[in-house]
């Protein structure tokens, strides 16, 4: 289901209100059964690799934390792999396919990877007896990594390392060797819950956290709907006290809650779908296109990106604020960063820090000299670049922002200290600053949104060269509604901005709010006729 | 004040907003619909309901109508447009839509013997086309019958008019709906062949149109069509042109799988197919050369031939497509229109004659 669907706005308000009429418990037993309706609109199977990592990860972390998991907890993990695995491997399979025996054959390897957990963590608990606890945690974690990053290597990156394995080996003449691809789909959201259910398990091993003893709690936890398919990527040490305390709804939440979607509708359905038709006339073409083109298309790229992205968590934070469960900011006005550390400090913020805090700390962090810091900055960025997807432009693309960070912090403290001090900097570095910086982030998203190698090259060469600056333009014109909407959140940013600088210029101009507001409103009923697109993040 | 009050107080001014601008928006902007007009005109105009759209552009009498409004009435045969070498004569006729005329008109400009003559109508199904075939043919001389097949107008084999399938632009003209039974096809013609008959069953017996829509018009959407009394609201018509086309996608989500081919759902296939063989047949009748034109026009990739061409094939019906000349993929093959770029529709022409010389 998404959120800009018919069916959704169906789902939330009878969501919403049977929610608010249940107590604690029932409210988290409701919530994980409405996730799961959730994820399940979409492919009711892949629900299952949802309750084969949030078991693992349970199982996992409770042995992290005591060594030993009672038989209580091991049943009620290892009963609901089970359970999913008939439940929504063997009957969704059939009720979707109507395929007797690949259904059984579905059923079989659900209950088959059922047993195997079983024993899995039986063997875990057995066989590392007479090792010390410390070795033995390390062990738990490994487990949970290795789990973790098998579903994520297995349904997102197999195919394309054997594809780029198969274009190498064609390279050296080795053209008719054939390697075995899959061919499944990739589960919507999986590189989302896999890293949230993974920092549980580093969290909880770094004694950060303590484990979730209740198994339903954890698999709310994992699976809650609000942010399950495009993030914000939570912290269990944040999320899991939410769900697990009493919550207290009130109507100011909801309204606020309402709000935000509202906003997060606007910037999906106006800007970045009606965005979208632009870029992709210049970013899908084979045909000759200006430099003007595919300056105009990426900048639009850059606008369709972020408020498809950021519109998402706006919908997901509303929804979950309504139901009294606070999410964590994800943007924070990125497009006005004036350095590529800040930049990351303000762009989807769930996941840069996490791969600050579990990829690049562990990795040494900047603690090891300059060569290692750079070193380490590249691998997460690259690795940051790759979680976006398996393809080499995200790789490109986060070698890129690597890149720039090394570049900005490779320039002598002495020109950062003289820039601070220069007078120049005072009345227009800030805006120079950012105006330079957002430049070198359009041309990351160049690197992004390109469709292959080729025309990262062509397109680089034709800005380089200003090819075709002043023949007639490809990139047609975006609908009005969209026209109409870009004022609008350009001046909602800016007053966002000087709000967050302690200034309120628009202050005395309050009273015209419900004036912006129709113009938003009509904005959306105009961008209504575009044709609804998918998030773009739900890809990754 | 409490929170809800508050809220209720900003929704509800922010309403009231909405309504000004639609108020105000609708007076600074013309509210009749002739397609002309500034661009933001023609932007609100979409979503008038048919009915009012059609009523405004039929006009009175045939010389007072928009030019949408009489294209696709074909009641005789167009005169044919000489061959500018008149001794090596090779006269041609070509059914279809804007799309085929494109390329007779390139093949004309090729060939100085081709002699042309050109029934269409404006985005013309296959079962217009193959309808006025069977009616002229044997009025027709041509030597070479050339039948184009455009992919996105193949769904409207189900309709019995334009205006229904194309609602943002529509034309008058209306033509036959072919049925499925018992392995035979079955006509159900129009209530009105002629721009005149259309025009006086809309003025004066709307209901009886609206009647025969609703039972052999799958494009049809009583939302889309009348009420024309809200049609004053900028902010309605904007949402009955944002629910016709998601009527309209849903309903081509039914004819063509996730991968772009055709399905055979209603018998879409099986009715299109059928027509594609009687026209062949009906021209190895009438002694004349025939050919299928496949047209795979943008985002229909292969679409026609995944859907006919092992059929047509075994029938032994002539059929050359454009898959192989243009990628309908690529974006800078087409004019922000939709149709194909004039140097492509000469490579089409191109193609044709080296087809007919074989």
């Amino acid at each position: 289901m998404i959120f800009n669907s018919i069916e959704f706005f169906i789902f939330l308000p009878i969501v919403y209100l049977i929610y608010c009429r249940l107590a604690h418990r029932p409210q988290n037993l409701f919530l994980l059964a409405a996730s799961y309706f959730f994820y399940g609109w979409w492919d009711i199977r892949f629900l299952y690799l949802i309750t084969l990592s949030t078991s693992v990860d349970y199982c996992c972390g409770i042995l992290i934390d005591k060594g030993k998991i009672s038989n209580r907890q091991l049943t009620s993990a290892v009963g609901y792999v089970l359970l999913s695995g008939i439940g929504f491997l063997g009957i969704g399979n059939y009720i979707l396919e109507h395929d007797l025996l690949q259904t059984l054959w579905m059923t079989a390897a659900g209950v088959g990877a059922s047993f195997g957990f079983f024993f899995l963590v039986l063997a875990l608990e057995r066989r590392e007896q007479g090792l010390s606890m410390e070795h033995k945690k390390k062990i738990y974690l490994a487990t949970s990594l290795i789990v973790n990053l098998g579903i994520l290597g297995a349904f997102k990156y197999f195919n394309f390392f054997v594809d780029s394995a198969q274009t190498l080996l064609g390279g050296l003449g080795f053209a008719d060797v054939s390697l075995v691809t899959l061919n499944v789909l990739l589960p919507v959201g999986i590189s989302f819950y896999t890293f949230q259910t993974m920092s549980y398990s580093i969290d909880v091993y770094r004694g950060k956290l303590k484990p979730c003893e209740g198994y339903l709690d954890f698999a709310l936890y994992v699976s809650y709907f609000p942010q399950l398919v495009a993030g914000p990527i939570e912290r269990a040490s944040h999320l899991l006290p939410e769900i697990l305390s009493p919550r207290k709804l009130n109507m100011q939440q909801t309204i606020d809650g309402i709000c935000l979607i509202g906003y997060g509708l606007f910037k999906k359905v106006v800007i970045a779908d009606g965005l979208a038709g632009a870029v992709d006339a210049v970013y899908g073409t084979s045909g000759v296109v200006t430099s003007a083109d595919i300056a105009i298309a990426t900048l639009f790229f850059a606008l369709q990106i972020y408020c498809d992205f950021s519109g998402y968590t706006d919908i997901a934070r509303g929804v979950s604020k309504m139901l009294g469960i606070e999410l964590m900011l994800n943007f924070r006005l990125p497009y006005f960063s004036r350095s590529p550390s800040e930049f990351w400090q303000r762009w989807h913020i769930s996941l840069s820090s996490w791969l600050r805090d579990y990829l690049y700390i562990p990795l040494g962090g900047n603690r090891g000299g300059s060569f290692a810091t750079y070193k380490n900055l590249m691998t997460t960025m690259i690795l940051g670049g790759l979680w976006h997807g398996a393809a080499w432009n995200f790789v490109l693309w986060g070698g890129y922002h690597g890149l720039l960070l090394c570049v900005y912090r490779a320039v002598p403290e002495s020109f950062h200290a003289w820039w601070l001090r220069s007078r120049f900097r005072e009345y227009f570095g800030f805006w120079i600053s950012m105006a330079l910086f957002f430049v070198f982030t359009l041309y990351g998203w160049l690197l992004f949104r390109a469709v292959s190698f080729e025309q990262i090259a062509t397109f680089t060469g034709a800005l380089l060269h200003l090819k075709g600056l002043g023949d007639p333009l490809t990139v047609p014109m975006p609908p009005f509604s969209a026209l109409l909407g870009l004022p609008i959140l350009v001046g909602y940013e800016l007053v966002s901005f000087a709000a967050e600088r302690g200034r309120y210029p628009l202050a005395p101009l309050r009273f015209l709010k419900p004036l912006l507001h129709g113009l938003m409103l009509f904005a959306f009923v105009a961008s209504l006729s575009t044709p609804p697109a998918q998030f773009i993040y739900f890809q990754f | 004040m409490n929170p809800l009050s508050r809220f209720l107080r900003n929704l509800g001014l922010s309403l009231l907003a909405l309504l000004a601008l639609d108020f105000a928006i609708g007076r600074f902007l013309s509210p009749s619909y002739r397609l002309q007009g500034g661009s933001l005109e023609r932007y609100f105009g979409y979503g008038f309901s048919l009915q009012n759209k059609l009523e405004r552009m039929v006009g009175t009498n045939d010389s007072d109508a928009h030019p949408l409004a009489t294209a696709g009435w074909n009641t005789s045969l167009p005169v044919r447009v000489p061959a500018r070498e008149p001794d090596c004569e090779t006269r041609y006729t070509f059914y279809g839509m804007s799309f085929s005329n494109r390329i007779a008109n390139a093949l004309a400009e090729q060939d100085p013997c081709a002699s042309i003559r050109l029934v269409a109508g404006p985005g013309a199904p296959l079962s217009h086309s193959y309808s006025e075939y069977q009616r002229l043919h044997d009025q027709d001389d041509a030597e070479i019958v050339v039948l184009g097949v455009l992919a996105s107008s193949l769904a409207k084999n189900l309709s019995t008019a334009h205006f229904n399938s194309a609602f943002e632009a529509p034309g008058a003209h209306m033509y036959p709906r072919y049925r499925w039974l018992n392995g035979e096809l079955v006509e159900t013609m129009p209530p009105a062949k002629s721009l005149d008959e259309f025009r006086t069953l809309l003025n004066s017996d709307v209901e009886r149109l609206k009647t025969f829509l609703s039972a052999h018009d799958e494009y049809y959407s009583p939302l889309v069509f009348a009420y024309p009394q809200f049609d004053k609201s900028i902010v309605v018509r904007m949402l009955r042109r944002a629910y016709g086309q998601s009527f309209k996608r849903n309903l081509l989500d039914d004819f063509r799988t996730s991968d772009g081919r055709f399905t055979n759902k209603n018998n879409l296939l099986d009715i299109s197919l059928a027509m594609l063989v009687g026209a062949a047949r009906t021209a190895e009748q009438d002694d004349v050369r025939f050919i299928v034109f496949l047209i795979n026009d943008q985002g229909f990739t292969e679409s026609l031939d995944d859907a006919f061409a092992q059929d047509l094939s075994a029938r032994d019906v002539p059929f050359l497509s454009s898959t192989s000349i243009i990628d309908a993929r690529n974006v800078s093959n087409f004019l922000p229109d939709g149709h194909f770029q004039p140097t492509l529709d000469q490579e089409l022409a191109n193609a044709l004659s080296r087809f007919l010389s074989h």
